[in-house]
């Protein structure tokens, strides 16, 4: 053995990234999109990407329209990312009803781009896949499809991180859900970019401060605040703790 | 009748209107299409192909009837001969049944010895499934139900068993299934049991091993355990099984729904008993009823679910059981008959009588 195979050798499957949970935990089913292309789910839908996981059916009329508008607006916001390293995946509740066929026309209706594809498949694959990634650990919601058609699912394989949102929301919010699951910046580009947020909360604190000193002072809110300061006891208490501390 | 004229003339031109006309034709003649939660689901659908053997108020007719694809029922007798019994043809009748995949109703016309069909006589059909179907006269609704079994050499039975365990640490809690035709018996068995070591005792799903299924060979005594043992159909035995597959397929391939096994097996077994009665159980919107095997207590999951919000979860297998066993005391097959069934030494008359 040489080095390189003696400190590489902790690593069990250098065809998936280290960190993923792999195949063995996210299954592997075979699903159909909306293309009428068979895809397996880690291997084409996961491995190495975002994926940003939901599901949906056709025919609802609940939950599914508000949820999927909001996925078509979040299409822009993500830019060129969409179909490049990050994937939105919706897949059907009722793989009885939902053909590759009428998903493609439910996909064109609600503008999908390249990057969003709409699935089928199993009855098995999915109840399995919608466990693994939906779980609530209690049946009465676990078999409730309202609930499974509000949920939304973002994962990053390269480096295993989770998080979730419900559906409907605005998709701004659902874009910052997104950017969690973004590998950790280097310190450096952290510290930057923590002082130019706080410069801008600064800009933004100093030009709301006088609008608020106006609109305390209408209200009445100056005089209330003074009332309750309580100088005296302030002073009194700071005596005091010197005192002890001394 | 001004209207219509003005649409023709004006805003509505013939042709459109022969394309409006069609389209509305097009959607009525889809109409029964559309109505697809009201076509009973391919598991449910009746089969009357095969022989059939009847039973009016317990008494089992003597005679068989053969219903073929060409419309005919062949009447079958037993004759007893030398070389031992054989069946034997009585008489022949043509059959019609008004929808052959969901019937309401049966036609029977005698065919006499120069190939002529007689006046036919209507049977109403109160309920089906595909090893069973109960019909009643059609001139006389009061007349006691005629039960119609399908003659199949398999019989099918469901075990469903469990030990009562702690609130802490459950005991096994497991569905057996068991076909045999007299020369060969098939056992399926899928749940929960305890593992103990020296040190350590845990729970596990799966195939139950052979060492804790023979606990359970005979009834519990007391309140030890629960059981309940039913002779049961093709049809509803088939939808169990294929619960049982399933759940089986998830435990081999790690897709088991949750973490906690006891919590597997309590969805597990509330599917595998609702398919005695549904199909489809295994979808997220449940199951879609088919013709009653026994009195079901489901698992709802709710604040009314009288044995969830009461019992803890590593008991509710014991407390479902003893539930169905309540229920459904009538059809409990106790040990002697259930062995002798197993054997093939009980007549047909028993099997049909226990359900």
């Amino acid at each position: 053995m040489n080095r390189r195979d003696f400190l590489s050798c902790h690593v069990a499957d250098k065809s998936r990234p280290a960190a993923s949970l792999g195949p063995n935990y996210y299954s592997n089913g075979v699903f159909t999109t909306h293309e009428n292309r068979k895809v397996r789910f880690y291997d084409d839908l996961i491995r190495g990407k975002i994926s940003i996981i939901n599901f949906m059916f056709a025919s609802c009329d609940k939950y599914c329209p508000r949820s999927i508008a909001c996925l078509t607006k979040l299409q822009p916001l993500l830019g060129d990312r969409l179909g490049r390293d990050i994937f939105m995946y919706s897949f059907t509740l009722k793989p009885d009803e939902d053909t590759p066929a009428k998903l493609a026309a439910y996909a064109k209706s609600n503008g999908a781009r390249p990057g969003w594809l709409f699935l089928t498949g199993s009855e098995y694959d999915l109840t399995t896949i919608r466990f693994k990634l939906f779980r609530l650990d209690d049946p009465l919601m676990d078999f409730s499809v309202d609930i499974h058609a509000s949920m939304l699912r973002i994962i990053n394989d390269n480096n295993s991180r989770w998080t979730s949102w419900v559906l409907p929301d605005p998709p701004r919010l659902i874009r910052e859900a997104v950017s969690w699951v973004d590998p950790t910046k280097p310190f450096a580009v952290r510290v930057r970019e923590n002082a130019e947020l706080q410069a801008r909360i600064d800009r933004e604190s100093a030009s709301t401060a006088p609008k608020w000193a106006q609109f305390k002072s209408s209200h009445g809110w100056a005089e209330r605040t003074r009332k309750y300061e309580n100088p005296v006891g302030l002073r009194k208490l700071q005596t005091l703790l010197h005192t002890r501390v001394a | 009748m001004r209207l219509p004229i003005v649409l023709m003339q004006k805003r509505f031109p013939m042709k459109q209107l022969a394309v409006l006309f069609s389209l509305t034709l097009t959607l009525l003649l889809l109409f029964p299409v559309v109505l697809l939660g009201q076509v009973a689901p391919s598991d449910c659908q009746f089969n009357i192909l095969g022989t059939w053997q009847a039973s009016t108020g317990g008494n089992m007719s003597s005679t068989r009837r053969r219903f073929g694809s060409n419309g005919v029922v062949t009447e079958l007798s037993r004759a007893t001969s030398g070389k031992g019994s054989e069946w034997k043809v009585r008489s022949k009748s043509n059959y019609k049944l008004d929808d052959p995949k969901e019937p309401k109703a049966i036609s029977l016309a005698p065919i006499d010895k120069s190939s002529k069909s007689s006046a036919s006589t209507t049977l109403h059909i109160t309920t089906f499934d595909d090893g069973l179907f109960v019909t009643t006269p059609g001139e006389n609704r009061g007349a006691a139900p005629t039960r119609w079994t399908r003659v199949d050499r398999a019989r099918y039975f469901v075990v469903l068993a469990a030990g009562k365990g702690s609130t802490g640490f459950g005991a096994a809690g497991f569905a057996m299934l068991i076909k045999t035709d007299g020369a060969h018996t098939q056992r399926r068995t899928f749940g929960v049991y305890p593992v103990v070591h020296r040190y350590e005792r845990h729970a596990e799903i799966g195939v139950i091993p052979e060492s804790v299924r023979k606990q359970f060979d005979h009834e519990p005594v007391g309140d030890t355990g629960a059981m309940l043992r039913l002779e049961v159909t093709a049809g509803p035995y088939n939808r169990a099984l294929e619960v049982l597959k399933t759940w089986q397929r998830r435990s081999n391939e790690n897709t088991l729904l949750y973490t906690v096994p006891y919590l597997n097996n309590a969805v597990y077994l509330n599917q595998l008993v609702s398919s005695l009665n549904e199909t489809g159980v295994l979808t997220w919107q449940g199951g879609t009823p088919c013709t009653e095997t026994i009195k079901l207590q489901k698992l709802t999951w709710r604040l009314d679910d009288p044995i969830m919000t009461k019992h803890n979860l590593t008991q509710t297998p014991y407390y479902l059981f003893k539930t169905l066993r309540q229920l459904n005391s009538s059809q409990h097959l106790d040990d002697k008959t259930f062995y002798a069934a197993l054997a093939g030494t009980q007549s047909d008359a028993v099997m049909i009588s226990s359900r």
